[in-house]
């Protein structure tokens, strides 16, 4: 608790959903959870159950696919891929992304990164 | 395609709530266990691990619940939760529900009834192929300036054969047919029509064909088809008819085929039972609009200025009315110079089928009177509506808690809007589901109203799946209608407010538009009951009057001879000869003829004439006439006062005499004796006639009615070709008529008979519009008083409900029950007293008005007004006795024990 931690940009945990997905191949809630907060450097704070309302979302939009199957260390858990819908979505979310940030770094003057 | 996947896959889970419920809590548990072993890989105490492990998932609860938001079909959702809370809060309340269903039911089944009858009369489309091409072709008639008249045949084939414009153009007219299948002879409605008639309309047979073009050829054979209710009705549902034999005033006619059962011939409201080839128009007896010039020709069919048949065509593809108006045109100019003395002055108008309601001339009016009319049933929707949104307000007003209670935890304001109105929905679909059975007994017993007139004519208004639709829209109007305003006004955003103070508004004082409401209605109530009260005791003094004979006991057969084709002499000497035989029976004490009968709707009338009294002939005095034979007095058991009654000795040949009433003699001759004096009819050259009788005065067109001076003339002088026999008889009345009617049958089989068995048959008829008026305004009363009633009780009820606590405290400081029951009181009286007063003065002056219409009863009838008055106060004290019984009971503490 070091850090001061920043909030989840509302509409960004579908793009990190997606890509640890991609990243990692299938994984469960946990495991997306566990990815995110490391990726992150632990500057995000997320409780876990902030994940799931986007997990359900993202299955009922067909962008990924679950089912059970028992984890590491033999406990049943739930676990998510990504479909072919889901790549698809992820490679224009990057793009989009990819502009967006193209776009505003015009806008941020250059030399002193935040850090 | 993919929000429809979301979509679908969101209405799955929210069907299978309960499974995704359970594979929710395993994942978040499984979740809970593996962050739990993480901890404790990390070397925290199992305890401290479970807690850290909650933590870092946060709530169980509040994940699960955010999922559902996430994945459901919220709005879905909430309806039915809501639905399922309407559903049950209407079961708690039966009172409420039961007197909202009843009331919504009374305003959608009247909305509706009214709807149905105007569309099936005026709105639906002709059930033919591609009703939009049709176009009607009229003739204009110059000397009555009426540019919508009939057409006639030979300008008919012109126009068909010459025109480019139209596809092809149809011809038709209703008749009269006399018609006998087996042995019974009856009239029946007919359309005549040109043989390319079911094939310009595109229509298909039922069974066996419709009439072809070569069916419609002089020399054919005679074919008609039949519609399928004659089909029903005269050989039974399922039967084989083609090539069964039917009679049309005694010639032998093969059915080719059955029409499709939609399809109820062109002529407007009346629905035809047969159609036969105009070939043979002579064999039916045309009705109708018709005109006649001069012009060569034997028959109809060959005159060209004899104008009967109605024209439609179908338009050719792509053609426009205006074009094929300028086509038509050309064409009757070059008749117009070919055959000027039947031409000359005359040309086409033409209209699409689809923008005439009825005839071109009376769409006018039509349009006005449909408009009013749903104006009407929409006011009583209205009314319906606002006292539903009366009653919901004051439930509302109780329910403030509740539902500032349910907004304080955080639910939208379009939630509880959304709540308010799906209930105000449940009550208006109970209301509509009733609404559909009082539409379907409304139109049932419109159905069955016979006009008195001497064919079978019906209003189709059957219950089919327009009407249903159009009572669900109805009752979907009215539910939104009477809900929106009390949800509005219960999901105010004042909850502070509504929770410290549940009585915030009894904020309202004096008068608003719901006091004026509710004295409006009981305004409308004290004038139709006064209204219906009227009419009925008058139609109650009409039946009862004196009409100046005896009707009870007269046996009356009526019957045309005209139809059949007879000529005058064959007719008398038929209807002389019919009259001995009933004289003969031993039933019958005295019998006579008359061609027409007191009290009938039959209709004759001669300009008379009196030397000394009348100058030029235009002082000529229309006067009702008839034709009798002797004994007619004596059978009718009117008086005569002086002179004799026709006998044996007036002849043809012999002067022509006449016996006239006693009210005719005393006008004009009131000093002497009118018998022995002489009068001219129509002109002074007119044909002279002696009187040689006065008879007293009797009802000869409505019972009550001021004396009418009548003339009786001789049938063994004038002849007679539609006529009556009246019997007298001691016995069966109906027995009698029927045993005449087969004595006369076996002279003559295809005899038509006309109407009623008696003459109190006859004069119910005449009285069927009193009674009709007197039933329909005082049904109107009294759902008018319903309506009233629930609104006086809405208002009352929504005063005790704002005013618990005050009467509360009122009553823990002692006021006396009279104080209590004032302030309670105190608007719906107010309302009672306003509206009765304003209804009062309204009815006086209605019943002043209509004192000509409204026989042997006079504006000031104490039995109307009493009995008006005492509904109107008994209406009162039913609607305020829940309410009011409910705040009288009231204890101080369960008023004051507020929060």
């Amino acid at each position: 608790m070091t850090q001061p931690r920043a909030d989840v940009w509302q509409g960004t945990l579908n793009l990190m959903v997606l890509t640890t997905l991609d990243a990692m191949g299938p994984l469960h809630g946990y495991g997306i959870a566990r990815r995110i907060e490391q990726t992150s450097g632990d500057r995000l704070a997320i409780n876990d159950g902030t994940l799931y309302p986007t997990l359900v979302k993202l299955e009922q939009g067909g962008y990924i696919a679950s089912r059970w199957g028992l984890s590491e260390n033999n406990r049943r858990a739930k676990y998510y891929r990504l479909t072919p819908a889901g790549r698809r979505r992820l490679a224009r979310a990057v793009h989009d992304w990819d502009r967006t940030t193209a776009i505003l770094a015009k806008f941020i003057p250059r030399g002193e990164q935040p850090s | 395609m993919r929000r429809v996947r979301a979509w679908a896959a969101r209405l799955a889970a929210s069907v299978r709530r309960a499974r995704a419920d359970r594979d929710l809590a395993d994942e978040l548990e499984s979740h809970l266990h593996l962050l739990e072993d993480e901890f404790r890989r990390r070397g925290l105490r199992p305890h401290e691990a479970h807690r850290r492990a909650r933590i870092q998932l946060g709530g169980v609860d509040a994940t699960t619940e955010r999922c559902w938001d996430a994945g459901r079909l919220r709005i879905l959702d909430h309806l039915l939760r809501d639905l399922t809370f309407g559903v049950r809060l209407a079961r708690k309340q039966p009172g409420f529900t039961l007197v909202a269903t009843a009331s919504l039911a009374i305003g959608i089944g009247l909305t509706s009834v009214v709807l149905t009858v105007v569309d099936a009369a005026f709105f639906r489309p002709l059930p033919v192929a591609h009703p939009d091409q049709l176009v009607d072709i009229y003739t204009n008639d110059p000397t009555d300036d009426d540019p919508y008249a009939t057409s006639s045949y030979p300008d008919y084939r012109d126009l068909r054969a010459s025109n480019s414009a139209f596809t092809d153009i149809l011809a038709y007219t209703p008749a009269f047919a006399t018609l006998a299948v087996g042995t019974q002879s009856r009239l029946a409605l007919a359309e005549a029509v040109s043989g390319n008639y079911f094939q310009v309309l595109g229509l298909r047979a039922t069974q066996g064909r419709l009439l072809r073009p070569e069916d419609d050829r002089p020399g054919a054979l005679r074919t008609v088809v039949i519609s399928a209710a004659l089909r029903r009705a005269a050989f039974g549902e399922d039967a084989a008819v083609v090539g069964q034999t039917l009679h049309i005033r005694g010639h032998p006619y093969t059915v080719v085929g059955v029409a499709p059962r939609a399809f109820t011939g062109l002529t407007p409201v009346l629905q035809p039972e047969l159609w036969v080839p105009l070939a043979w128009i002579d064999e039916v007896e045309q009705v109708g609009m018709q005109h006649v010039v001069p012009s060569p020709g034997e028959t109809r069919l060959e005159r060209r200025g004899q104008r009967w048949l109605f024209l439609k065509g179908r338009l050719a593809d792509g053609e426009t009315v205006t074009r094929a108006a300028a086509n038509l045109d050309g064409i009757m100019s070059a008749l117009a110079e070919a055959y000027p003395v039947s031409n000359a002055g005359h040309h086409l108008t033409l209209i699409r089928t689809s923008k005439v309601l009825v005839l071109p001339q009376m769409t006018g009016p039509l349009r006005v009177a449909t408009l009013g009319l749903i104006l009407v049933a929409g006011l009583v929707l209205v009314v319906t509506c606002t006292n539903i949104a009366g009653m919901l307000l004051s439930r509302g007003a109780a329910r403030r808690q509740e539902l500032g209670l349910r907004l304080a935890i955080g639910a939208g304001r379009g939630r509880i809007i959304q709540q308010l109105l799906v209930e105000s929905l449940v009550l208006a679909t109970c209301g509509g589901v009733v609404g559909i059975a009082v539409t379907w007994a409304l139109s049932r017993a419109i159905a069955t109203i016979r006009p008195p007139l001497p064919l079978p004519v019906t209003l189709d208004v059957a219950l089919d799946a327009r009407a249903v639709l159009i009572t669900v829209g109805v009752s979907t109007v009215a539910g939104i209608l009477a809900g929106v305003m009390p949800a509005i006004a219960g999901s105010r955003r004042d909850l502070t407010v509504a929770l410290r103070d549940p009585e915030a508004p009894s904020r309202q004082r004096g008068w608003n538009i719901r006091d004026g409401l509710v004295t409006a209605q009981v305004a409308i109530t004290l004038l139709l009951l006064v209204a219906g009260g009227l009419m009925t005791r008058s139609a109650v003094s009409t039946a009862r009057a004196d009409v100046g004979f005896d009707p009870t006991g007269l046996a009356t057969v009526s019957t045309s001879l005209e139809l059949l084709g007879y000529d005058d002499t064959r007719a008398t000497r038929f209807m002389q000869g019919a009259l001995e035989r009933v004289r003969a029976m031993p039933a019958v004490q005295s019998a006579a003829l008359t061609q027409r009968l007191p009290l009938s709707i039959t209709y004759s009338r001669d300009s008379l004439l009196v030397p000394g009294r009348h100058v030029t002939e235009r002082d000529a005095v229309p006067t009702e006439t008839t034709v009798v034979s002797a004994g007619y007095f004596e059978t009718l058991g009117i008086p005569l006062l002086r002179g004799r009654d026709f006998s044996t000795t007036d002849t043809p040949s012999s002067p022509r005499v006449a016996i006239v009433n006693d009210v005719l003699a005393r006008r004009y001759w009131p000093d002497g004796d009118a018998v022995g004096q002489r009068f001219r009819v129509r002109t002074w050259d007119g044909p002279e006639y002696q009187i040689v009788g006065v008879s007293a005065n009797y009802a000869v067109r409505y019972s009550m009615e001021r004396p009418t001076p009548y003339i009786h003339y001789a049938a063994s002088q004038r002849g007679l070709t539609a006529g009556v026999i009246v019997a007298r008889t001691s016995g069966d009345v109906a027995d009698l008529a029927a045993t005449i009617r087969r004595e006369l049958t076996m002279r003559e089989p295809y005899l038509v008979f006309v109407a009623g068995y008696s003459m109190n048959d006859t004069i119910g008829a005449t009285l069927l519009p009193v009674r009709l008026a007197a039933a329909s305004v005082g049904a109107t009363a009294v759902v008018a008083m319903v309506l009233a009633a629930i609104g006086l009780y809405g208002l009352i009820a929504f005063a005790v409900v704002c005013r618990t606590r005050e009467l509360g405290i009122r009553r823990a400081l002692g006021a006396p029950h009279g104080a209590i029951l004032w302030l309670v009181m105190r608007h719906g009286l107010g309302a009672l007293g306003v509206g009765a007063v304003i209804g009062g003065a309204a009815a006086y002056a209605a019943a002043t008005a209509l004192s000509g219409v409204l026989l042997g009863v006079k504006a000031a009838d104490p039995w109307a007004w009493v009995a008006a008055i005492a509904l109107l106060t008994a209406t009162g004290v039913t609607a305020s006795s829940v309410p009011v019984r409910q705040a009288m009971r009231l204890s101080p503490f369960t008023a004051l024990r507020v929060e």
